[in-house]
């Protein structure tokens, strides 16, 4: 399939979120893949960084195909051993206390949203240029502008700062959040948007 | 602490992380999901961190970081103002806005890169990548590097 075919269906089909894409892919390896008229590429975007294993990783392809034959989906109202596993792991690894999961990094932002107001403070701070996804309160977080416009009005409370400030770095994690505002989020390497360390430089 | 990305290593999946008194605050019915945490999903996120620290892919980012930013630098390009990011994670400040040629003249040449923003190339390999993935990057970014300070009017920065 040509360029101008899939560029053709994909904007019929489409919606136009996204500019023309770049290629049509096919299949994946390790850090290779190649597009549909075979010719291959070195991927050294990986899926903007989500590709940790790379493409058709054997633990990634068996874990898939293990537990799709086992047990997929269940709901809420039941717990897996997976999920269980997962949770402890995650606490393990970070240090935290409990998790809740989700499908995508701006459902996760969500539930820091809907978590800060539970504490009853009303301000969530976040960076000048950063990224935290395209849901509503996500974007409300993400600091640019050219994303947030045409989407007005925002989350009421959520506002913008240059830098983490001294205080919620030092006091990042804790138990005791500083009082005048609920703190969700404090990082150390801004969104991988700006692949860049804070504070970001530019849009 | 937000989690998502590399979790599922191309499974969709996301995290929340509470710590301390943040862990108890949304309980029971004030938030939901219907897919979140289902065992396909985190059964695949389990394997991939598993692997990551298994095979000790943290070091390896760190190490093949350290190699692909001495590489980069030892292209001494026109183009290149400085290097951000950690481990894998790299972000190629320009020193004119022409990202998106570099992208296109990688591309030409076999390599998949990304323009984060007119002025910032931004590299997001797989931990898994070894010596000849970084001998390949470090011959083809440097052409496309090499080809796009040929065509574009060099002394005037962005
Ligand atoms: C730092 C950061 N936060 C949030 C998001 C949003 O994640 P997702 O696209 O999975 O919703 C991204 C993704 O690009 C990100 O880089």
């Amino acid at each position: 399939m040509n360029a101008s075919t899939f560029t053709t269906r994909f904007r019929a089909a489409m919606m136009p979120t996204v500019p023309s894409p770049l290629a049509m892919l096919s299949h994946g390896k390790g850090a290779r893949v190649w597009d549909v008229e075979g010719t291959e590429y070195l991927d050294f975007l990986g899926g903007i960084a989500v590709n940790a294993l790379g493409h058709a990783h054997p633990v990634f392809t068996r874990a898939v195909s293990a537990q799709a034959e086992r047990l997929a989906h269940i709901s809420n109202y039941f717990a897996s051993e997976p999920e269980l596993a997962l949770a402890e792991r995650l606490t393990r690894l970070t240090g935290g206390d409990a998790v809740y999961f989700t499908n995508s990094g701006t459902e996760a932002i969500e539930a820091a949203v809907k978590l800060a107001r539970r504490t009853g403070r009303p301000r969530i701070l976040s960076l000048t240029g950063s990224f935290h996804g395209r849901t509503m309160g996500a974007l409300s977080l993400t600091g640019k502008p050219v994303l947030q416009d045409p989407f007005r009005p925002l989350l009421p409370g959520s506002s913008r700062s240059r830098r983490p400030s001294r205080r919620s770095r030092r006091r990042w994690p804790t138990t005791s959040p500083p009082s005048w505002s609920s703190r969700s989020r404090a990082r150390p390497v801004s969104s991988t948007c700006r692949t860049a360390t804070s504070p970001p430089r530019e849009n | 602490m937000a989690l998502a990305k590399g979790l599922g290593g191309g499974f969709p999946i996301g995290a929340l992380v509470g710590f301390g008194a943040a862990a108890q605050l949304l309980q029971p019915g004030q938030h939901g999901s219907t897919y979140g945490g289902n065992p396909l999903a985190t059964a695949v996120a389990g394997a991939v961190l598993a692997e990551i620290e298994d095979a000790g892919l943290v070091a390896n980012a760190a190490l093949r970081g350290a190699e692909l930013r001495a590489a980069i630098a030892g292209m001494a390009s026109p183009l290149v103002a400085e290097l951000s990011g950690r481990g894998l994670l790299i972000g190629v400040v320009l020193t004119r806005p022409v990202a998106k040629e570099i992208v296109a003249a990688a591309q030409e040449r076999g390599l998949i890169v990304n323009a984060a923003a007119e002025s910032r190339v931004r590299l997001a390999p797989p931990l898994i990548i070894g010596d000849a993935e970084v001998a390949e990057f470090t011959e083809k970014f440097a052409a496309a590097l090499a080809a796009v300070a040929a065509s574009t009017p060099t002394g005037a920065t962005a």
